[in-house]
This record gives structure tokens, sequence and C-alpha cells, in this order.
């Protein structure tokens, strides 16, 4: 008796995150977009019991703070640091897509005369403004963490 | 609730936490001063308007955060069966965490 397929093939799964489709500039920020947020899911899980120790007693949230802030510990600055970067990543390229999917900056639809456009080429400025404005929030961050101008510098 | 509705939430709770969250990672990491202090930090639990704000950060950002985890579990398990236990399973934590999340933002608030 032939055993039932478990696998349908337009379910690519996790390594479809990689191959499905062109490796493109998009395809490149998908990627990052889902790492990011799956990195920033899980931590805030341990963010909310961390925080949450404040509502003990003002000792307790002073004890937290001592071992884990970035003040006591480099390593730990250093990964608050890439999670400002994931923050600040998942935050403009969310933007892009919430505009994207709402139908803003993909241009009025015409008729596909040769050469053909599609609607990538015409988002991708809008692309790209959201990646330097991200930009510049990650040269912020690295002078506010290691520069003396932010909170744990 | 119909799927459209679960995905125009996300993208609602999305746009929220471009403003939440960075404000929040604005205050806390990069504007300078010491606001994981204690005395900074026990200030602000009385103003009434964090423990608002983060009421409704917390909230946005655990469905948008589920949300998305839930969409990249259903590619994965994609049986009728196995995504009503994924269905459960995030709201069951999701409720779980809020709760604890909103006790702990309003304790220090009211003690």
């Amino acid at each position: 008796m032939e055993r039932k397929k478990r696998h349908y093939p337009n379910f690519p799964g996790v390594v479809g995150w990689i191959y499905g489709g062109n490796l493109n500039f998009e395809r490149v920020l998908f990627l990052l977009h889902r790492i990011t947020g799956l990195a920033l899911i899980f931590y805030l899980f341990a963010h909310i019991i961390v925080v949450g120790f404040r509502a003990y007693s003002p000792q307790m949230w002073e004890m937290v703070m001592g071992r884990i802030s970035g003040h006591a510990n480099p390593v730990i600055l250093f990964f608050e640091w890439l999670l400002v970067l994931a923050v600040i990543f998942h935050m403009f390229n969310g933007m892009r897509l919430i505009f994207l999917e709402l139908g803003f900056f993909v241009g009025k639809p015409s008729r596909p005369v040769y050469p053909y456009r599609t609607s990538i080429d015409r988002q991708r400025i809008f692309t790209w403004i959201m990646m330097i404005l991200a930009s510049i929030f990650v040269i912020w961050s690295i002078f506010a963490f290691f520069m003396g101008g932010g909170s744990h510098a | 609730m119909r799927e459209g509705r679960l995905w125009l939430l996300h993208l609602i709770a999305g746009f929220l936490m471009f403003f939440l969250l960075g404000s929040h990672i604005f205050f806390m990491h990069m504007a300078g001063g010491e606001p994981l202090s204690v005395e900074e930090t026990f200030a602000r639990a009385k103003n009434i308007a964090f423990p608002l704000m983060y009421t409704i950060f917390v909230a946005a950002a655990l469905y948008h955060g589920l949300y998305g985890l839930r969409g990249i579990l259903f590619e994965r398990f994609h049986t009728p069966f196995s995504q009503k236990v994924i269905n459960w399973l995030l709201s069951f934590l999701g409720t779980v965490w809020f709760l604890y999340a909103l006790a702990t933002t309003w304790i220090p608030f009211f003690k």
C-alpha cells in the first residue's frame, strides 16, 4: 500500500528561506527580517522576566541590574548593541513592508510592454531610503554604546 | 477571527511598535543619563503615563511577535491539527506572559 506523501513541495520549510526564489536584495532583507524577528521574540520573553524583578523591591532591581547591565560587563554591552542593531533593522524593514503591503511606493499598474518593468524596480528606491535611515541609527548606536554618548557606555 | 483581521492587527501592532519600541530604545539606550538607576526606574513606575504606555507596548509586542512566530511555524507544520495546536500553544504563552508583564508593570505603581 502506498504511503501518504507527507511533504508538500510548495512548502519548502525553513531551508526554503534561503533557496526559495532569487537571492536578490529583498530576499536578503526577508531572511534578516525573520532572523531578527525570531531573536527579538525570544529576547522579549527574557526581557519581561528581567524587568519584572522591579516589582519585588528596589534592592532586587539594583542587584539584578548590577549583574546583567552593560556597565558591568563589556560582553553584555556588545550583545545589547547587537540587540539594538536587530531592533533598528527590524523596525525600518518592517515599516517598509507595511507600506508596500498597503500598496504604497509600488507604482501604478501598467500594461506589460517590452522592456518589462517589475514592481521590484519601483519599490527599490523606497527600500534604499529605509535602509539608509536604519544605517544612520546604527551609526548613532555605535556612538551611544561605545563612545560615551549613551546610557550604557 | 478571520485570517485577514489577524494579519491587519499584526500590521497595526507593528506600526505602533515602530514608535513605542523606537522611543523605548532611544530613551533606554541612546539618550544618555542613567535610565536604569533605581531612582529613575521607580520614578517612572510611579508616573501613570509609563505603566499605561508599557501595557499597550507589551500587548502590541507580544501579539506582533507571536503572530510572526505563528506564520513561521505554519510554514513547517501545515496540517490542520498541528496548526490548531500551535494556535492554542501560542495564545496560552502570550496570555501568561502578558499577565505576568501586566502585574510587574502595575505593582510598583500601586506600592
